[in-house]
C-alpha cells in the first residue's frame, strides 16, 4: 500500500471505486466541519448527526457528481451540509413555529467566524478576511444575513418577523453580501 | 417577468437561498441565458462558501462514524470485506513470513501453529514450470472468510489473472482472482458463499482477467487438506 497521504481529490476517486477506507478518511478529515455547520443551523445534536451522516452518504453515493473545477471537496461538502440542514429545518417546523423561532434566531444567530486550525492555510487567510469584513458590517446587515444564512429564512420571513419592509430586508442582505464579496475578491491580484 | 436589473438585485439573496420559490425560478431561468449575471453570482457564491466554512468545527459523537460506515456498506456492495481481527492478524503474519521467504520451515514450527490455532491452513506447492512458487491459505472453518498469500509466481499479462479454485466431491468453486506484483508476491481475500466446509483440494490457474467458470489451464499451485 502506498504510504503517502492522499489528497481530497484522490479520496473522492477512491470513493468512486467503492473503497470504504477512503470514505472513512474523508469523514476523519471533514466531519467536524460538516457537523459543526449542521449543528449551527439545526441547533439539535441528534438532527445534526443525521444531517452529517446524510452528507457523507451522499458523498459515498454521488462522488461522481463532484466537479473539481467548481469547488474544493471541503466546500462541496459544506454546501451539501448547509442545503440538507436548511431542508430539515424547513420541513420540521410549521409556519407558526418557524415565525416564533425567528425571534430566538435573531438573538442567537450571529456571524462570528472562527478560523479552523485544521483548514488549509489559504482557507485560513480567507476566513480572516471574512471575519474582518463581517465585523465591519452594520449591525442590521449582519443580523439579516445571519438569519438568511444560518437560519435559512427567506426575505419575506425576515420581513414578517422583524416588521421591516420587504425592500429593506432585501437591500440589507444585498448590502452585506456585496461588502463580503468585495472583501473576498479584494485580495485577488494583490 | 422581471427585468435584468431586478434579477441582478436578487442575486445575493439567491446565493444564500433567501428567495421565494417563484423568485428563485425566475432567477434560474434568467441565469441560463445571461453570462453577466452568472459571473456576478459566482462572486456571491464565494461568499456563501466562505460563510459555510466559517461555522465552528465540532467533533461529532464517536458512534456516528460506525453508523455511517454501516449505512454505506448497506448502500453499495463492498469491494473488500472486513476480516475479523483473528484472521487478519494471522494473515498479516503469514504474508510477512511469505515475503521473507521462510514459510517452508516456518509452517512446521510451533510458532506457526500457535499463531494459527483454531484456523485451518493449507499449503500450496508449485507445479511444473512454477515449482519454486509456494503459497498458504488460512481459513476460519465454518466462516466464509479466508486469505491466500503466494510467492514466486510470474507476473501476468494485464489481460490475465490468477484464479483460485476450491474442490470437493467433483464440485469446483472459484475463490477469486488476483494478480502478483513485481516481487512475485500476491494475496487474495477469499470469499466463498456457503463456507469452506468440505473443500479438500485447492488450485490456482491462469485465466482471463474477468475470470472463468471452470479452469482453462493446468494449475500452477496446488494443495490439499
Amino acid at each position: 500500500m502506498p504510504n503517502e497521504v492522499p489528497d481530497d481529490q484522490e479520496l473522492i476517486r477512491r470513493i468512486m471505486r467503492g473503497e470504504e477506507e477512503a470514505l472513512r478518511a474523508l469523514y476523519a478529515r471533514h466531519s467536524r466541519l460538516v457537523y459543526g455547520l449542521a449543528l449551527r443551523i439545526v441547533k439539535d445534536e441528534p438532527v445534526a448527526e443525521e444531517v452529517t451522516q446524510d452528507v457523507f452518504l451522499r458523498a459515498w453515493e454521488k462522488a461522481d457528481t463532484y466537479q473539481r473545477d467548481k469547488a474544493q471537496v471541503r466546500t462541496w461538502l459544506a454546501r451539501i451540509a448547509r442545503n440538507r440542514s436548511i431542508d430539515v429545518l424547513r420541513r420540521r417546523s410549521s409556519q407558526d413555529a418557524r415565525a416564533r423561532g425567528a425571534w430566538e434566531d435573531m438573538k442567537s444567530a450571529s456571524l462570528e467566524s472562527q478560523v479552523d486550525p485544521s483548514a488549509p492555510v489559504e482557507a485560513g487567510f480567507e476566513q480572516e478576511r471574512l471575519r474582518a469584513a463581517i465585523a465591519a458590517l452594520p449591525e442590521e446587515q449582519r443580523a439579516a444575513l445571519a438569519l438568511a444564512f444560518f437560519a435559512g429564512r427567506t426575505h419575506r420571513e425576515i420581513a414578517e418577523v422583524t416588521g421591516e419592509p420587504l425592500g429593506t430586508v432585501k437591500s440589507r442582505i444585498r448590502g452585506a453580501m456585496q461588502k463580503l464579496r468585495d472583501a473576498l475578491e479584494g485580495e485577488k491580484g494583490s | 417577468m422581471m427585468t435584468h436589473e431586478e434579477i441582478r438585485s436578487l442575486l445575493p439573496g439567491y446565493a444564500v437561498g433567501a428567495l421565494e420559490p417563484e423568485e428563485a425560478r425566475e432567477v434560474r431561468s434568467h441565469l441560463r441565458g445571461c453570462d453577466t449575471c452568472r459571473k456576478e453570482l459566482a462572486g456571491y457564491e464565494r461568499v456563501e462558501d466562505a460563510l459555510a466554512l466559517s461555522a465552528a468545527p465540532v467533533q461529532p459523537p464517536a458512534a456516528l462514524e460506525e453508523r455511517l460506515m454501516r449505512a454505506a456498506r448497506a448502500l453499495r456492495p463492498r469491494r473488500r470485506f472486513i476480516m475479523n481481527p483473528g484472521l487478519a492478524a494471522a494473515a498479516a503474519v503469514v504474508i510477512a513470513v511469505l515475503a521473507a521467504g521462510n514459510v517452508a520451515q516456518w509452517v512446521r514450527s510451533p510458532d506457526f501453529r500457535a499463531r494459527t490455532t483454531g484456523l485451518l491452513t493449507i499449503q500450496l506447492v508449485g507445479v511444473g514450470a512454477t515449482r519454486d512458487a509456494y503459497g498458504t491459505i488460512i481459513v476460519e472453518t465454518g466462516e466464509n472468510e479466508g486469505v491466500l498469500a503466494v510467492r514466486g509466481l510470474p507476473r501476468l499479462d494485464p489481460s490475465q489473472r490468477y484464479q483460485l479454485w476450491l474442490r470437493r466431491d467433483g464440485e469446483r468453486k472459484s475463490g477469486g482472482l488476483f494478480a502478483v506484483g513485481d516481487d512475485g508476491y500476491g494475496s487474495l481475500l477469499i470469499k466463498v458463499p456457503g463456507g469452506f466446509r468440505g473443500f479438500s483440494s485447492f488450485g490456482i490457474t491462469v485465466e482471463p482477467a474477468e475470470g472463468s467458470l471452470t479452469p482453462t489451464t493446468p494449475p500452477v499451485l496446488r494443495g490439499s487438506l
